[in-house]
């Protein structure tokens, strides 16, 4: 191989297929449910700390919406966790009756799944990456599912959309928990097991969808 | 100092100006619209610079979100996609330059290999005959982004040279020798 520079016309030749590549090459997936994962995780951990840090937690809507937390007492919060357990388990049944019957998954996920957010400034930075992980997962199981929402029929969608958002419920509360009291590993715990029966409960839909497809 | 045919054109209107200061107030909705009009435009520079879709993919990611992050700072003086392809190029230099650091790529800053740098490539079209793309992809490391940033970007040797951390001289050198090599494999 030579390193000598072009002559005149290979310049040209070569310029003239410069001037034919496309400005624009969309994406082979859509990207923007992993950014969207990402921002949100982002934005949690640029809050701002203050004394009320360990007492208010803050959830910011990647839709553009910032809403404070209520203040809960610890008494509460317990209360509410129990809740959200029972609705996760709720969620999880009907999915399970779903797939018994033959129906399946949700069009709205992707959306509900955009909606949680990790965190406070306070939870580790390990803590954080693993929330961002499963944001990431959930993120792209949300939109393989999205994909797949043709497939299946409105009330199959709708049963799937409320599981979805029951299961986000839980998990924001769960959140919140942990936001409240950054140090509590059982509030860390039941968050991640929130994120896992999320995941678990996408993958699920997913394969429904898929066999409805198929 | 930016010349390039496949710089972005500026398709800011009134609309895209709204979006732009929507989403410096927070509203990602207008976000994901800017995301819309310009993805395909980020998209393109990231496969050129990388020659692979899943870092490309990773890149892409990476660039918007730092724009989310940056917003704040984008005060009109070039246009969005401009800005954002500037921030895809540090995006990419960065990630390059911890790569590098973690030794986990090897860094190929004089001989071209005989073989593509990518198996994600497919080196050759429908009738036998290399696109500039793809022999772009075959490039290694160094002289591909020499060569993306300066013929496709229009940056200069000297920016190109301080991006990399490497003298204008080797830039010069990477720049002939991609070149060449393009040449070689377009019209074999």
């Amino acid at each position: 191989m030579t390193d000598t520079e072009l002559t005149p016309d290979e310049r040209r030749r070569l310029d003239e297929r410069i001037s034919e590549l496309p400005e624009s090459v969309e994406p082979a997936r859509d990207l923007w449910p992993a950014i969207r994962a990402r921002i949100e995780s982002a934005r949690m951990r640029t809050l701002p700390v203050s004394p009320d840090a360990t007492r208010t937690s803050a959830t910011t809507s990647v839709g553009g919406t910032r809403t404070q937390s209520p203040r809960h007492s610890r008494t509460a919060q317990w209360a509410r966790l129990a809740t959200a357990a029972a609705a996760l388990v709720v969620a999880s049944v009907s999915l399970t009756w779903l797939a018994l019957r033959g129906g399946s998954r949700d069009d709205g996920a992707s959306a509900v799944a955009a909606t949680t957010t990790p965190g406070s400034p306070a939870i580790t930075s390990a803590a954080l990456a693993t929330f961002a992980s499963y944001e990431r997962s959930a993120a792209d199981l949300a939109a393989a599912l999205e994909k797949r929402s043709a497939r299946l029929d409105p009330k199959t969608q709708a049963v799937l959309e409320r599981s979805l958002r029951t299961i986000d419920e839980a998990l924001q509360e769960a959140r919140e928990a942990l936001a409240a009291d950054p140090s509590s590993a059982a509030y860390r715990s039941f968050v991640e097991s929130a994120y896992r029966q999320k995941l678990d409960f996408l993958r699920r839909a997913n394969d429904v969808a898929a066999l409805r497809g198929a | 100092m930016l010349r390039s045919v496949t710089r972005p054109s500026d398709p800011a209107g009134p609309a895209a100006l709204a979006d732009i200061r929507a989403a410096q107030a927070g509203d990602a909705a207008a976000f994901e619209r800017l995301y819309r009009a310009n993805v395909g435009r980020v998209n393109a520079l990231a496969l050129r610079l990388t020659a692979d879709s899943q870092r490309a993919e990773d890149l892409v990611q990476d660039a918007f979100v730092r724009a989310w992050e940056k917003l704040g700072t984008f005060r009109g003086e070039s246009s969005f996609p401009t800005w954002m392809h500037r921030l895809t190029v540090n995006a990419f230099l960065l990630a390059h330059r911890s790569e590098q650091r973690r030794g986990a790529r090897e860094e190929t800053r004089g001989e071209l290999p005989d073989s593509p740098t990518t198996g994600s490539v497919d080196a050759l079209g429908a009738e036998g005959r290399m696109d500039l793309e793809q022999a772009i992809a075959r490039l290694p490391d160094g002289a591909r982004t020499a060569f993306v940033l300066h013929e496709l970007q229009g940056y200069s040797h000297e920016e190109i040279a301080a991006f990399s951390g490497v003298a204008a001289a080797t830039v010069r050198a990477q720049l002939h020798r991609a070149r060449r090599r393009l040449m070689e494999m377009l019209e074999r």
